[in-house]
């Protein structure tokens, strides 16, 4: 179980987040809603243990700092990607740098989410929807039970959309956790058990 | 995945962002090439070399007396040298440790007698790490003009004996013996005028040049690992930052990155090697020994530009710090490290900077190998490589690593 307590983040004088607890079972999956600048990425990146916050604590299953950490899988809205390298060698190197290289879970990555057709090409030569995609399945490598997933279909066409959506179903039905933020939440948000909204750096 | 694994991803990498390390690895052409053609031939006019020495003669003999003090004072006449004598050899050794002298020589007695009875005749040449270069210059103009006034005493003697034989008295010996090496210091001495050069010495044009295409090997070679500090600082403030990457899964990362760029400064060295010896008849023996200076001063530059890529969060910042350290520590080594009452922390660090070791080791390999000073400069690159290594683990690990 995923336990926050009175998160809280500031910027300079502007507080980003305040005093939010929230929990999550595994299994269950929460969509995080808000406008732009609400506060949920800071919120999500402190639950995945990428910003520490300025007061409260984050437990994962009774762990807390790095043990909580190798916990949750992270998908950061920016493209996080090795560049100069494929796709397949992206997923190898996330594989190993987040625990061992795993070469079944990166075909099978590879074949859910339709990157069959690019896996051999350098990721500065894919669109910007095809490397949301690689962007997703290099958070998915390497054991974890939680997913952070910050607008996961941002910039995703339809057809890929359905895969994301049908990917996340399946590893939702396996037992992970997981939170989403996202704008446009029809593909996401008949998966989702339950529905947050986040507004000024609050939850409502 | 193994370390080859992360080593090969990360070369690719480097050499992913094809221009910079096109540039990083092909830069150094049109550089060799502009120092061969207009650089190099002012060099080679250039004037004497400046000597800041110490002498210590225990050798009484006349003529080794005679020689030694003409030569000192004909380059100290000449604006070469500033050469102290000294009673012994502990003082001139405090002289370099204070940094008064750059080099020490010692005569030992009996010199003279070894050289003319046909035996090795051994001079002990003290130095500073910091003026490896003067020590150098010093201990080859000396042997050189040691060698030559030796020949010329030889021929000498021969004469003197045929003379003998052929009944000149020891009186009219003696005083031929002395004319004839009168005449033959004098020639000796104003050797350098007759054909064009200033004092005994005659190092001013080839041995800056040396020093000059070892300081452009050095410092080509520390600015091909830009790209290595460029995309550390990338890594460390974005991708490896921005994802959940437990830091202790970042020490191969870590190892791969100063290997490929390791790599990377040898292919530089790979293109400018040829070249220098193209340019200034660098003997092919002299590779053997130039290799492991090659490959130790890689590691060195590859683990300071990781250090340096890992302390900044912008890429640019890293960039022109390194630009800045590396041309100060440049500048630094050319034309400070021979400087005496230089403050004592500056001279320090003067005397155990890699850059200098560097300098030193391509100067010496390249075209008069010194071994105990080759050794002494590997030692010094060995020790900076493992403190850059130390310190840019740690720096890489902490750096952009989300907190724990």
């Amino acid at each position: 179980m995923l336990e926050a307590d009175g998160l809280m983040k500031r910027y300079g004088k502007c507080t980003v987040v305040e005093n939010v607890s929230l929990s999550l079972n595994p299994g269950e999956g929460v969509a995080l809603l808000g406008e732009n600048g609400s506060g949920k990425s800071t919120l999500l990146k402190m639950l995945a243990g990428i910003l520490e916050p300025d007061a409260g604590e984050v437990k994962i299953d009774g762990l807390h700092g790095k043990q909580a950490k190798e916990k949750i899988a992270y998908v950061p809205q920016d493209i996080v990607l090795f560049e100069e390298l494929t796709v397949t060698e992206n997923l190898y190197a996330w594989s190993s740098l987040r625990g061992k290289e795993n070469t079944d879970r990166a075909e099978y990555l590879i074949r859910e989410l339709q990157m069959e057709s690019f896996c051999k090409k350098r990721i500065d030569r894919l669109s910007g929807g095809q490397r949301r995609r690689v962007n997703l399945a290099a958070a998915l490598m390497g054991n974890y039970s939680y997913m952070m997933l910050d607008e996961p279909l941002a910039g995703i066409d339809e057809q890929g959309s359905k895969c994301v959506a049908k990917l996340l179903k399946d590893e939702k039905d396996k037992g992970t956790a997981m939170i989403i933020t996202e704008h446009n939440p029809t593909i996401l948000l008949p998966l989702m058990d339950r529905t947050l909204r986040f507004d000024g750096g609050h939850l409502v | 995945m193994k370390l080859l694994s992360f080593i090969w991803y990360d070369i690719k990498r480097l050499f992913g962002h094809g221009k910079t390390a096109v540039l990083a690895v092909l830069a150094p052409i049109p550089v060799v090439l502009m120092f061969g053609l207009f650089l190099a031939p002012v060099l080679a006019d250039g004037k004497g070399a400046f000597i800041n020495g110490a002498l210590c003669n225990d050798d009484d003999s006349l003529m080794l007396t005679m020689m030694m003090d003409m030569v000192v004072d004909y380059e100290v006449k000449k604006g070469n040298a500033v050469i102290t004598s000294v009673p012994d050899v502990e003082t001139g050794r405090s002289m370099i440790e204070d940094g008064r002298a750059a080099v020490l020589l010692h005569v030992p007695e009996g010199t003279y007698q070894k050289a003319m009875n046909g035996e090795k005749a051994v001079m002990k040449f003290y130095y500073a790490p910091s003026h490896a270069f003067d020590a150098l210059t010093f201990q080859s103009g000396i042997e050189s003009s040691i060698s030559v006034f030796g020949q010329g005493i030889r021929v000498i003697n021969v004469a003197g004996d045929t003379a003998g034989e052929n009944g000149m008295s020891e009186a009219e010996f003696t005083r031929f013996r002395n004319d004839a090496v009168t005449d033959l210091i004098g020639v000796y001495l104003h050797r350098g005028e007759i054909i064009g050069k200033k004092g005994v010495f005659l190092l001013g044009g080839d041995y800056h040049l040396r020093y000059a295409l070892a300081i452009l090997f050095a410092a080509c070679a520390f600015f091909a690992s830009f790209p290595v500090m460029y995309l550390t600082c990338l890594d460390k403030s974005g991708v490896l930052a921005k994802r959940s990457v437990p830091a202790g899964k970042m020490a191969r990362w870590f190892f791969a990155r100063i290997i490929s760029g390791t790599i990377l400064i040898l292919c530089t060295f790979a293109v400018m090697y040829p070249m220098a010896r193209a340019l200034r008849q660098v003997k092919l023996s002299s590779a053997l020994a130039v290799l492991p200076g090659m490959i130790l001063t890689a590691l060195t530059f590859s683990a300071l530009a990781v250090l340096i890529g890992s302390l900044f969060r912008n890429g640019q910042s890293a960039l022109w710090i390194g630009l800045y350290f590396g041309a100060a520590s440049f500048v630094g080594v050319t034309f400070l490290s021979d400087k005496a009452g230089l403050p004592g922390i500056v001279s320090l660090l003067m005397r155990i900077s890699p850059f200098r070791a560097s300098v030193s080791i391509f100067s010496n390999a390249m075209f008069n190998l010194m071994i105990e000073r080759y050794a002494q400069d590997m030692l010094v690159l060995l020790a900076a490589f493992v403190l850059f290594t130390a310190a840019g683990f740690f720096a890489y690990r902490k750096r952009g690593v989300p907190y724990e």
